[in-house]
């Protein structure tokens, strides 16, 4: 099995260099019989990330994760190793440098009664480890591990909160609807060292909750500051399920804010709404998005997906939701419409972007302090598999903050084999897409796709049934981030032009760069940053200097264009004769650099001479040829000496 | 830089990788109703779904579903085909009203009472066993008590064929009962005439659902439920053989065969056609579990199927039965001296013959594990030890008493064994603790409820039996010692063993799995509800839950509020029931109460309202999911181009003149074309010119005078020409004319001015002019410093270099 790993991750390898952007699919481990789970994908900002997934390792799952560092994913590595009895709910989040951060469910204890009790740990990958440390505890005690569905939330400092459910074992409150589970949802911090726990953010312990599944487990973002907010699904006492968000700031919760819409038209909405979406900005602000079911009797004409904002903190507003709306009014099929679980993401801008299933339809919208700017179709169908019906397999959209961003859904080939649809739009508009797949083939199960701040996004998923599982991956990869270019101010010699930039950040390094004077490249050494301009060519006058950053993957990025000016001839000399001859006039200019006046001498051949100015007239007062010898220089210094024979008639 | 290639690359990026492996797959379709159909009255045909349906079984080859149930005021056997949808009545009557017994197999009101029920099915759907005690081959089954009956569905029981049948009853003649539409399986040994009881309301002859019947129709196993004369048939008037014996009829050689018979412990072999029974305390125990099952059955609310049958192996090469009176029937310790009642299930292979005895699946004890012939150990321990080579899997002796390793289950569940095609695989529920689990958390051995389990009775590469702990895989384990916990702890209720014996659907209420192999992969749901239905792909070793509601999420019925933790389905049974298998075991057929595992399930009784079998159990069918084995074409769109530089269409160039006199120019030429320069100088020349005319002797004369003058001439030139379309620098090295070559030795050299021109089809000529110098300095003195040398670099000469900002376009 080992082999078969390390000859995967060979072939991913080879298979990258081949392309660009959207890379094809690579499997990171099986299809197996071990592979019976898929935890997500994380990238941090530059660009490194992971994939955690469950595989039976001696009868008993345990957690594996796949690094991914510069542009290669690395082979699986065991993260419970101490581990020795069955994980469940892995998650993983990203830190710069290839940190990882996991948690997993595990049990931990038999009572007296012989229930067993589980409790969540957590793990930490170095950015220099090749294995995880020990396993700390997360949370003590999640009394069966049913339907914890944890979320990891990670920020770029090395802070997480991880928000997971606790379903109690005998519950002591009447029960709001037949099914419902008496249920705590709970947050823990990541400090960067320790985990502590923040409590149970529950609104109203004294009311049941929907039974855990797939589409109602809560979820939690955070900033880099620390700050996040969490969200997550519960009955009002009326019994109707809504979405609540909370404020976390640092280690302490903030109150319980409103998310979702109770009414539409003036009239109450009285059916759940469900699968909680949230992004959250540096700046402090969240989106949340969910969907909102819409059974008979219900105001709104249909299954929606609505989207709220709670502004950021600082502001004046920041302490409610702004109030929530439909994202997309234009729904067919009434209240028999399919719409899919959102997802939503949001950037440094503050825009936002919704992805979700519109009856099969991937659409997105976009959005930002001036409002929604509609939805866009984005190609391929969401197709559901046998593993899932459409509209619960996941859809999953996380943005480029240049702009743009990358999408992935459940799709399906021309001959209707399963793969996953992959679409990047760039910032300047350009869209690529594609349909990736295992080499095994097989339905779409679980899907998630992690960014980082450079443009480039992972795209991991299960294929194939679990228990005959492969875990897939596909890499969508920015071009190098804009970076700066600096050349030297105002006019310089030949010799002193110097081009020096700054490395571009990329997650596909080691990058190289290339110096372009007009357009035309220059050679650059490796690992150069900066280049002093061979001057054979170099013109005098203003040279456009733009440097080529090239990621290992062939993409490029070429920064904007600086002016270089160049000035290496000393002044002009102009000669004219007139009056038939016999008056001379001189004319020094130079119209780079600027003409030194001062430095001006003209010797006319007959034993008379001027300094200091650049206009000359002579009159010789005889016939002959003469020598004249004009010396000038520029200001920066280029001097020179004229010759001219002028004859005098 | 090449990176079109890339690019093109890339748009052609249509990746189809490694070749595709098969796929198998723990991954069931959507739920499908079988207790629905196309049903055939004389007064025309209607679509109906059943009053109630349950114990399904499907047909190997997949087709047929028959059950037991009701359509339009008919109940008993039927029979679907899945392709066309038609119904048709395998054995059916009025619903039970005490009036005369009697089953058709035709659909009409002019009938009898029909008590069918529990069926098996042959591989092509041909044939259906049941029971029933409607005396169905009324020559030869003379009783009012159950009896084991076969249908040929390809013969209809009409009326002058029922005459035939009767005659060839009269006649015994086997080519004429072949004719027949049923045919008395549970019958004397060599002739057709039915068992005789000793008379009992409601006990005879019956056959346990879904697993009675060989899979070519042929073979047929039953349980006597009363005395007969199974093993003595020459008195029927005096029936002595023991009830719940096991026996095997071939309808083919017409022969019956006592499975159950005792074993001969001298010589380790079966001893045919004797029968065992005994005694614990006033109950008297058979060969079989289950005490005195009055037939019908399924005249009440329907919660579980009925605990006791025997099952025999699609290639009837094998019986499994709960056994009870083990020690007569088959090897223990010889002084384990287990009590009658003591219940494990037991397995024979009759093909190997007559005196082949029957063997405990698993047990307590181990015997025929050569280790524990070896130690002499004749009885186990009171305390129950893993290294102890004689004890089995199972601790039976706890508590200074010996439990069964099926305590009743709480009245829930089907312990009949369930075996492969070949027999090896035997799937069972076992209520008794492992010895592996230790103390078992103090769980009460009396009250503890089922678990799954797989034995593996083949023999080792040596010809030895696996030791019964080798041969064993839990399939499921409590998940606490709470026994009342529904979501850890509720019994396993039915089973089913594909023909392969890779999987095992299995029915509970329980929820947690806690297992890593199999490991369950399906979402657990928070709260246990209805009996769901489960599948265990032994060979991916996973556990899946098959049954949901078609919107997703559990199965579901209308039920009464109920406090929480509080199991608001009261029945032990309510939920999945009666898996059974397709050949290929991708078809599974079961039985469920609830209401929404499809849409429009229109026979569900209001909360509260439903009664007797009117439960609104339906039958329903689910295929597994098969793959294609082709993965999708990885395609990829071309990517974005990448930046591009755009050099402009100009010329540039830069001059610095050389120690030879000469001067090298470096042109940045755009792409392909020619490229020329040319140097011109101001220069003295002789101008030659007419003097005024003077008169001579000779007239008037010019003479021609000569002065000198400046004029510009060219004083150098160069050409190139670029065939590469890239931009390039090109040298150019301008050398004075020999006429004009001694002017550079001239302090201070020689400037001139010149003009660059490149010319490329299809552009405009770009020129450029520069101011040189040509300069020979002179030869070095030996005492002189170098430096002096170096004119070209002093500040003197830096006008020699010379650029041009560059023309463009």
């Amino acid at each position: 099995m080992l082999v078969v790993g390390l000859a995967t991750i060979v072939l991913a390898v080879n298979a990258q260099q081949a392309c660009a952007v959207i890379l094809p699919a690579v499997t990171i481990d099986g299809p197996s019989a071990s592979i019976v789970g898929f935890g997500g994908v994380a990238m941090a900002e530059d660009g490194t990330g992971g994939v955690v997934y469950l595989k039976r390792v001696a009868g008993a799952t345990h957690v594996f994760v796949s690094r991914y560092l510069e542009g290669h994913w690395m082979a699986p590595i065991r993260v419970d190793n101490e581990e020795p009895f069955a994980a469940s709910w892995p998650r993983i989040g990203a830190v710069n440098g290839g940190e990882l951060v996991v948690v997993w469910a595990t049990p931990f204890a038999t009572t007296s009664n012989g229930r067993t009790v589980e409790e969540l740990l957590g793990a930490t990958l170095g950015p220099g480890s090749s294995m995880f440390g020990r396993a700390i505890i997360v949370a003590p005690n999640i009394g069966e591990g049913v339907g914890a569905s944890p979320d990891l939330a990670m920020s770029p400092t090395g802070q997480a909160d991880v928000v997971f459910r606790v379903v109690e074992e005998n519950p002591s409150i009447p029960l709001l609807r037949p099914g419902d589970v008496a249920e705590q949802v709970r947050v823990a911090r990541f400090d960067g060292l320790r985990w502590s726990s923040l409590g149970t953010i529950n609104r109203d312990r004294g009311v049941s909750m929907r039974p855990p599944t797939e589409a109602n487990p809560p979820q939690v973002a955070i900033g880099p500051t620390g700050n996040g907010v969490v969200v997550w699904q519960e009955p009002e006492i009326e019994g109707v399920a809504r979405i609540w968000a909370r404020r976390i700031f640092g280690s302490s919760l903030n109150y319980v804010l409103p998310v979702t819409a109770t009414s539409f038209n003036g009239s109450a909405i009285s059916d759940d709404a469900d699968a909680p979406s949230v992004a959250f900005s540096r700046l402090g602000q969240a989106e949340v998005a969910y969907r909102q079911a819409a059974g008979p009797g219900s105001p709104l004409p249909g299954p929606r997906i609505f989207l709220n904002t709670l502004p950021d903190g600082e502001s004046a507003n920041g302490g409610e939701f702004q109030g929530a709306s439909v994202v997309d009014t234009e729904v067919s099929g009434g209240k028999a419409a399919s719409v899919g679980r959102p997802s939503i993401d949001i950037d440094e801008q503050q825009d936002v972007r919704l992805l979700y299933d519109s009856n099969g339809t991937p659409r997105v919208v976009e959005g930002n302090d001036l409002g929604l700017s509609g939805t866009l179709s984005l190609g391929p169908p969401v197709l559901g598999s046998a593993l899932s019906v459409a509209s619960e397999l996941p859809t999953v959209s996380v943005m480029n903050p240049a702009g743009g961003g990358v999408s992935a859904w459940a799709s399906a080939d021309p001959q209707e084999h399963p793969a996953v649809a992959v679409r990047e739009d760039f910032p300047g508009g350009a869209v690529q897409t594609g349909l990736v797949s295992d080499s095994a083939g097989g339905p779409i199960g679980e899907l998630a796709v992690g960014r980082s701040s450079l443009g480039d996004g992972l795209v991991a998923f299960q294929q194939g049934p679990l228990g005959d599982a492969a875990i897939v991956a596909s890499q969508v990869t920015a071009p190098p981030f804009q970076f700066v270019v600096s050349v030297p101010k105002g006019w310089v010699k030949p010799s002193q032009a110097v081009v020096s930039w700054e490395a571009a950040s990329s997650a596909n390094g080691p990058l190289t760069h290339a110096v372009a004077i007009d357009g035309r490249l220059q050679a650059t050494p490796a690992g150069a940053h900066q280049l002093r301009i061979d001057p054979h060519g170099l013109g005098d006058g203003a040279h456009r200097v733009q440097v080529l950053a090239t990621d290992i993957f062939g993409q490029s990025t070429l920064s904007p264009p600086s002016t270089l000016r160049v000035a290496g001839l000393p002044p002009t000399v102009k000669f004219a004769q007139a009056r038939g001859g016999r008056s001379l006039t001189v004319r020094v200019s130079d119209k780079y650099a600027g003409l030194d006046t001062h430095a001006v001498s003209v010797s006319f051949g007959d034993g008379k001479s001027v300094r200091g100015r650049s206009l000359v007239h002579h009159s010789y007062a005889r016939a002959g040829i003469y020598t004249v010898v004009v010396q000038a220089r520029d200001k920066i210094g280029n001097q020179g000496v004229l010759r001219r024979l002028v004859s005098v008639p | 830089m090449r990176r079109l290639p890339a690019t093109v690359l890339c748009a052609l990026a249509a990746v189809l990788l490694a070749a595709p492996a098969p796929a198998g797959a723990d991954v069931f379709g959507s739920i499908g109703l079988a207790s629905e159909g196309l049903l055939s009255f004389p007064e025309g045909t209607s679509t109906q779904q059943a009053d109630y349906a349950r114990d399904p079984v499907v047909s190997g080859d997949g087709r047929y579903v028959a059950f037991d149930g009701s359509f339009d005021g008919l109940s008993g056997i039927w029979r679907r085909d899945l392709q066309t949808g038609q119904l048709r009545p395998v054995a059916v009557g009025r619903q039970l009203r005490g009036g005369r017994s009697g089953c058709s197999t035709t659909l009409s009101w002019e009938q009898a009472d029909c008590d069918a029920e529990l069926p098996s099915i042959s591989e092509d759907g041909q044939y259906v066993s049941f029971t029933t005690s409607a005396p169905l081959a009324p020559k030869e089954d003379t009783n009012s008590a159950p009896d084991v009956y076969v249908r040929n569905m390809n013969l209809e029981a009409s009326e002058s064929e029922s005459r035939s049948c009767g005659t060839a009853e009269e006649e015994d003649a086997p080519e004429l009962t072949q004719r027949c539409a049923y045919t008395l399986a549970s019958a004397v040994n060599g002739v057709d005439q039915g068992l005789t009881y000793e008379r009992s309301a409601g006990l005879g002859s019956v056959a346990g659902g879904r697993s009675a019947m060989s899979a070519n129709g042929q073979e047929v196993a039953f349980v006597t439920t009363a005395v007969s004369d199974l093993t003595d048939p020459q008195q029927p008037e005096a029936p002595s053989t023991p009830a719940m014996q096991v026996a095997v009829r071939n309808l083919a050689s017409r022969e019956t065969e006592l499975v159950s018979t005792r074993l001969n412990p001298e010589t380790g072999q079966a001893v045919p056609d004797e029968p065992v029974s005994g005694a614990e305390g006033s109950t008297t125990y058979g060969a079989a579990y289950g005490g005195a099952p009055s037939f019908p059955f399924a005249f009440s609310s329907y919660t579980s199927t009925q605990p006791f049958g025997a099952s025999i192996s699609a290639d009837g090469s094998t019986v499994a039965w709960l056994g009870v009176n083990v020690g007569e029937q088959a090897r223990t310790l010889s002084g384990e001296g287990a009590a009658a009642g003591y219940a494990e299930p037991l397995w024979r292979r009759i093909a190997d013959g007559p005196d082949a005895p029957s063997r405990q699946v698993s047990g307590g004890s181990d015997p025929e594990n050569p280790a524990c012939r070896d130690s002499g150990e004749t009885s186990l321990p009171q305390s129950p030890s893993p290294q102890d080579p004689c004890q089995g899997p199972f601790a039976t002796r706890l508590s200074n008493k010996e439990q069964s390793l099926w305590n009743g289950n709480g009245g829930v569940g089907d312990p009949v064994p369930q075996l492969s095609a070949d027999g090896h695989a035997v799937a069972f529920l076992a209520t008794a603790p492992l010895v592996s689990l230790g103390i078992d958390f103090g769980a009460n051995p009396e009250t503890r409820h089922s678990d799954l389990y797989v034995a593996d009775m083949h023999q080792t590469p040596e010809g030895k039996p696996l030791t019964r702990t080798e041969a064993l895989t839990p399939l499921t384990e409590l998940a606490s010692g709470e026994e009342s916990k529904l979501a850890t702890n509720a019994p396993i209720l039915d089973l089913a063993i594909s023909r392969d014996g890779s999987q095992v659907a299995f029915t509970t209420k329980r929820t947690d799995f806690p297992l890593g192999s199999p490991t369950y992969i399906s979402a657990a749901t928070g709260e246990a509800g209805l009996a769901e239905l489960f599948d265990v792909d032994l060979e991916n070793q996973t556990l899946m839950r098959v049954t949901h509601g078609f919107t997703g999420g559990p199965g579901e019925h209308p039920h009464v509020e109920v406090n929480p933790g509080t199991d608001p389905y009261f029945n032990a049974g309510d939920g999945a029931l009666a898996p059974s298998f397709s050949s290929n075991g991708n078809s599974l057929a079961f039985s469920s109460t609830a209401s929404n595992l499809v849409y429009g399930d229109g026979n569900t009784p209001p909360q509260g309202e439903g009664s007797g079998p009117f439960d609104g159990s339906d039958a329903f069918v689910v295929n597994r999911t098969t793959f294609s084995f082709t993965p999708a074409a990885q395609d990829i769109s071309s990517a974005p181009a990448s930046p591009a530089l755009t050099p402009p269409w100009s010329l540039s160039a830069t001059a610095s003149s050389q120690r030879d006199g000469s001067v090298l120019l470096y042109v940045q030429a755009p792409g392909a074309g020619a490229l020329r320069a040319s140097a011109q100088g101001a220069v003295v020349v002789r101008a030659a010119q007419l003097s005024r005319p003077h008169k001579s002797a000779h007239g008037t004369v010019r003479r021609v005078l000569t002065r000198a003058v400046v004029a510009s001439r060219t004083v150098a030139s160069s050409a190139h020409v670029l065939v590469s379309s890239a931009a390039a620098i090109v040298p150019l090295r301008l050398v004075l004319a020999r006429s004009y070559r001694a002017l550079a030795s001239k302090p201070g050299g020689f400037s001139a001015t010149v003009r660059v021109v490149f010319a490329a089809a299809g552009h405009p000529t770009l020129a450029q002019s520069i101011d040189i110098t040509f300069l020979r300095p002179p030869a070095p003195a030996r005492h002189k410093s170098k430096g002096k040398g170096r004119a070209a670099s002093s500040p003197h000469t830096a006008a020699h270099r010379g650029s041009t900002g560059g023309a463009r376009r």
